[in-house]
C-alpha cells in the first residue's frame, strides 16, 4: 500500500468526497484482505472494511501526522478486525495454547513438502484459525502484506521484540499444526 | 552460536531478512553442517509457501456504495441535528439540570433577599427610634453657667439609667 499524498488527505478531511474515494481506492484492498484473513469470512470482512473507512472519515480532521497515514490505516484496520473477530467469536477455548505447543515442539521438525497449491487458501485459513487474533494479525501483516518489523510494530503499537516473539510463536504453532495434519493424513 | 539461538533466529529475523549480513552468513554456513537446523529452515520455507500462494481478493464494489451512502446519511443527520442542538444547549443554560447548582443558586438568592429585607427593617427601626427620641427630648441642666445642654437619648437603656 502506497502512502497517500498530503493534499489528498487535507481535501478529504475538508469534506471532499472525491479525495476520500481516492483514499479508499488506494487502501481498500489492504483493509479488506487483512479483515478477510482475520475475521475468516467475506461478510465480516465487508463489515470491518466499512467500519474502518467510517472511522477514517470521522477522524481525518484529527489526524495529526504523528505517524504516516499508511501506519494509521494499518492500525485502525487491525484493531477493528480483531475487535470484530472477538465479538463474533466468543469461545476461545479451541485456540492453541502456545506455551504448550512450544514445549511439545521437537527439535527436528519434518518439512512441509508436497502441499498442493490448489488447496493452499483453504488450508491456510484453517491454520490461521488456530492462532490468536494478535498472532494471526502479526503473521498476516508480515507474510501476506509484506510489512517490515518496524511497520508492524507501528501498526500494532507494540515493541519490535514483541513483533519478533509473536511471529516466532505463530510460526511454531503452525509447524505443530501442519505436523499434526500430516500425521492425521497418514 | 548455539543451535537453540540459531533456531530462534531462523523463525523470525533470518526468515524475514531482518538479520544483518554477517549473522545471516554465519547461519547459512551453520545450516550446511547442522541437519536439525536445516530441517527447521526447510519446514519454515515450506510454511512460507502457503502464504506465497495467497492472492489478494478483489474488494466488492458494494462496499464503497455502502460507505458513500453512510457518509451522506451522516452529513444529513449532522445538518438536521444542528438547530435542535443549539436549542438544547440554550435550554440547558436557562434550565439548569444540575441539582447542586440549582440548590446553591436558590440559597444565594434567598440570602440576598433576606439581607435586603433585614436591612430595610433595621433602617426603618432606626428612623422610628430617632423620631421617638426627638419627641422625648429632655433638657438637663448639667452646668448652670452654660444653661441647658440637650442630650439625645437615642436608646431606651440610656433613658432607664437616667
Amino acid at each position: 500500500m502506497n502512502d497517500i499524498a498530503l493534499d489528498v488527505i487535507e481535501r478529504a478531511s475538508a469534506g471532499d468526497m472525491d479525495s476520500f474515494e481516492e483514499i479508499y481506492r488506494a487502501t481498500s484492498s489492504f483493509v479488506y484482505n487483512v479483515a478477510l484473513r482475520v475475521t475468516r469470512n467475506s461478510a465480516n470482512a465487508e463489515e470491518v472494511t466499512q467500519d474502518v473507512f467510517m472511522k477514517i472519515y470521522r477522524n481525518l480532521t484529527s489526524f495529526q501526522f504523528r505517524s504516516t497515514f499508511k501506519t494509521w490505516v494499518y492500525r485502525i484496520t487491525v484493531n477493528t478486525a480483531i475487535n470484530h473477530y472477538r465479538k463474533s467469536n466468543k469461545e476461545e477455548k479451541d485456540r492453541v495454547d502456545y506455551d504448550n505447543v512450544i514445549e511439545s515442539l521437537p527439535d527436528n521438525r519434518p518439512a512441509l513438502e508436497g502441499i498442493s497449491q490448489s488447496d493452499n487458501q483453504a488450508r491456510l485459513n484453517a491454520l490461521l484459525d488456530k492462532l490468536s487474533p494478535e498472532h494471526k494479525s502479526c503473521l498476516i501483516l508480515r507474510e501476506i502484506e509484506g510489512l517490515s518489523y518496524q511497520e508492524i510494530a507501528g501498526a500494532l503499537k507494540i515493541p519490535m521484540n514483541t513483533v519478533r516473539s509473536r511471529l516466532k510463536r505463530a510460526r511454531q504453532a503452525l509447524l505443530v499444526e501442519t505436523k499434526g495434519d500430516r500425521h492425521d493424513a497418514v | 552460536m548455539q543451535c537453540k539461538k540459531i533456531q530462534e533466529l531462523l523463525q523470525a529475523d533470518y526468515l524475514d531478512g531482518e538479520l544483518d549480513q554477517k549473522d545471516a552468513q554465519f547461519i547459512k554456513e551453520h545450516l550446511v553442517q547442522c541437519s536439525a537446523c536445516s530441517g527447521l529452515e526447510k519446514s519454515l520455507q515450506a510454511q512460507r509457501m502457503l502464504f506465497k500462494g495467497v492472492k489478494p481478493e478483489p474488494v466488492p464494489e458494494r462496499i464503497w456504495s455502502n460507505i458513500a451512502d453512510a457518509i451522506v446519511t451522516e452529513r444529513l443527520n449532522q445538518q438536521e441535528g444542528l438547530t435542535p442542538g443549539i436549542l438544547e444547549r440554550l435550554r440547558d443554560l436557562i434550565f439548569l439540570r444540575r441539582p447542586a447548582v440549582v440548590l446553591a443558586t436558590s440559597l444565594f438568592s434567598m440570602i440576598i433577599i433576606f439581607a435586603f429585607f433585614a436591612n430595610f427593617a433595621i433602617q426603618r427601626q432606626v428612623l422610628l427610634s430617632k423620631q421617638n427620641a426627638a419627641e422625648s427630648i429632655a433638657g438637663y441642666s448639667l452646668n448652670n453657667k452654660n444653661g441647658y445642654v440637650l442630650y439625645d437619648l437615642g436608646t431606651s437603656i440610656e433613658e432607664y439609667f437616667l
